[in-house]
């Protein structure tokens, strides 16, 4: 075999085996974990065309082609395109170290979510502010038009957004009108840190917001306060949570949390519902 | 711990920023195939202006036209530089496309509801001035400081060979003509007289290894591009990864928030987590929307310095330009996207209080993706 032909065998098996991810990745459900949903479709696509020309390569490795045109005579332009001429050979070495190995390594590893210590790591035990959110907000906005804008369930609880809540905490004012409010969220249970967790009567919901890829992903957390016993779901399993929120300062920041809560197990959210909603 | 946590993160992190990117490469290196089997050598002259000045102000307007994000430019412009296009405009083209783009514009405006227009519009405006006078600066200097060894003598023998061309085509009659390539005034009328008038017996088969051709250019560049952008986002992965070691590192954007309230240091630090961070010019207006502890300008600055300059674009420009370029470039967008970035400052503050909506809207306006 000729080194330019094995050279574009390995370049073709690279290729394909970039496109192979997001292609599995989407058929097999898992590319909500990774993007955005705006970048589902790209990825998908973008996968089925490495794929195809990976595969179209590598059927034409062997071939020998040229334009057809004879450049150097009559003319005198010398045809100044394609692999044959510009001098340039890839490492396959490379293509093989730098391109197939650490996709099939990762895909190997990944468990397609954070672990507890990123999670952490991403801010679960945080409480970020948008100041921007509050400063010098007008009147407007009081505990009846809150009441008024968000569904309520059967029971009579407010189905609040998970980064509503979030954000709520930090301006006084905005805290005295969600103290108190019967609420519903859906999110995933995790244990409360215990230098948060004093009484042991509490877990934390929380939910990853991406804005392109994991890589940005901001973890958003709300402790979860029980009366009774704790649950014992296993960690990361998607629940509904009702309780009644609530505000606490911890070392000058203040937290949003739900009260005298009670989880039970739920489904994972289909995003592409949520995106709509 | 490490392969219980951190190899799964660390993998998880960088197959995110694979998919996401991977694509967008691809486009880039389709279009870069194409460009180089079937755009004649020698045609950007004819498209752009003869004014080198002229034609790296409208080179920073190209991104209107032929919208791109950083992944997918680098490798057309590696060809088109290849092709002729002088490194001057090729370069301003390469930091304004992903910024003075319609996609851009139009996330921006989603993003800062507050202030969209100026905000959409400022970084838009900056990163054409940032990149017009950077080509400005290019014009004056010889490529081979530019760009990557090689290609730079690639280039002096395209144009040596054409140099040559134009030479020998004066002194003969034109009796083909299949690309219409020739530089010179004179030879228009001549084109359309005797289009195609040689032998294409075999023009079908032609075709087809014109095809096979682009696609494996198109595969050689996705090849040779890929493997500088994995290097670039093991570096992101891995900076966004816990330390397997020490947990209680205090992670990156917690440093980065006690910046905040610093004239300089705030536009410096939200450019470090730019350039560390490597989003996609497309989408980093919403990470912009939720830094705001920061004022505008360093958020600004956030979004004009990240298209420009990040990890893996650093190793991405390294398949074109020599490492010392790269380097003064890194450097000069630092220094010159900072110094503009405290000077609006505070315009935006005085923008900002003129605008403020009420906070019924500002649940809705915060760009924040939902839950």
């Amino acid at each position: 075999m000729k080194k330019t032909t094995f050279n574009q065998i390995v370049s073709s098996l690279a290729t394909i085996a970039w496109g192979t991810v997001p292609v599995y990745f989407y058929a097999w459900g898992l590319i909500d974990k990774y993007l955005n949903e705006s970048f589902h479709l790209i990825a998908l696509i973008g996968g089925l065309a490495m794929m195809v020309l990976g595969l179209f390569n590598l059927i034409h490795a062997s071939r020998h082609v040229s334009c057809g045109h004879d450049h150097s005579h009559e003319h005198g332009e010398k045809d100044d395109h394609g692999p044959d001429n510009d001098h340039h050979e890839q490492n396959p070495v490379a293509a093989l170290c730098l391109m197939i190995l650490p996709v099939i390594l990762c895909t190997g590893f990944t468990k397609h979510e954070y672990s507890k210590e990123a999670l952490r790591w991403k801010g679960l035990y945080k409480q970020r502010t948008l100041r921007s959110l509050y400063s010098n907000y007008n009147a407007e906005f009081t505990r009846e038009l809150l009441e008024k804008r968000t569904p309520r369930t059967g029971e009579g609880n407010f189905l609040l957004q998970f980064t509503e809540l979030y954000w709520s905490a930090g301006d006084e004012k905005i805290m005295k009108i969600y103290e108190g409010l019967p609420a519903q969220l859906e999110g995933r249970l995790i244990e409360e840190d215990p230098d948060l967790n004093h009484d042991a009567n509490r877990k934390r919901l929380y939910r990853v917001v991406m804005t392109c890829c994991a890589a940005d992903a901001q973890v958003l957390g709300v402790p979860l306060q029980f009366g009774g016993s704790l649950p014992t779901l296993p960690e990361k399993s998607w629940v509904t949570a009702r309780g009644k929120v609530a505000f606490e300062s911890i070392d000058g920041q203040y937290f949003a949390y739900l009260k005298d809560c009670e989880v039970e197990a739920t489904e994972a959210p289909d995003p592409r519902a949520q995106s709509r909603r | 711990m490490f392969f219980e946590t951190w190899l799964p993160d660390f993998s998880f992190l960088f197959l995110s920023i694979l998919v996401e990117g991977a694509p967008f490469i691809l486009l880039g290196t389709i279009i870069s195939g194409f460009i180089d089997v079937y755009l004649p050598s020698g045609a950007m002259d004819r498209i752009l202006p003869r004014n080198r000045s002229l034609a790296v102000m409208m080179s920073g307007m190209l991104g209107i036209i032929f919208p791109v994000c950083e992944c997918a430019v680098v490798p057309v412009i590696r060809r088109l530089v290849k092709k002729g296009l002088p490194p001057a405009c090729a370069i301003t083209y390469m930091l304004a496309a992903p910024i003075v783009n319609p996609v851009t514009f139009l996330s921006t405006y989603s993003a800062f509801k507050k202030i969209p227009l100026e905000m959409a519009g400022s970084r838009l405006l900056f990163g054409y001035v940032i990149a017009v006078m950077v080509g400005l600066i290019l014009l004056r200097l010889n490529v081979r400081r530019i760009l990557k060894p090689r290609i730079a003598g690639e280039i002096e023998e395209v144009e040596a060979r054409r140099a040559g061309d134009h030479d020998h085509d004066h002194d003969h009659d034109h009796d083909h003509d299949h690309d219409h390539d020739h530089d010179h005034d004179h030879d228009h009328d001549h084109d359309h007289d005797h289009d195609h008038d040689h032998d294409h017996d075999h023009e079908d088969e032609d075709k087809g290894n014109r095809l096979i051709m682009a696609l494996r250019a198109a595969m050689r560049d996705f090849v040779d591009v890929g493997i500088y952008f994995v290097i670039g986002i093991t570096i992101v992965a891995i900076v966004n990864t816990p330390p397997p070691v020490d947990q209680e590192t205090i992670p990156l954007r917690d440093y980065i928030d006690g910046t905040a309230e610093s004239t300089w240091g705030a536009p410096a630090a939200l450019m470090g987590l730019a350039f560390l961070l490597s989003l996609c010019s497309t989408s980093d207006a919403f990470i912009a929307a939720t830094l705001d502890a920061f004022g505008q300008g360093a958020r600004l600055a956030f979004l004009v310095f990240g298209p420009m300059m990040d990890v893996k674009l650093l190793f991405l420009y390294s398949t074109i330009l020599s490492r010392r370029f790269i380097l003064a470039l890194a450097v000069g967008l630092f220094i010159a996207i900072g110094v503009l970035s405290v000077a609006v400052e505070p315009l935006f503050e005085k923008l900002e209080k003129q605008n403020d909506p009420p906070f019924s809207q500002r649940m809705e306006e915060q760009g924040l993706p939902r839950s």
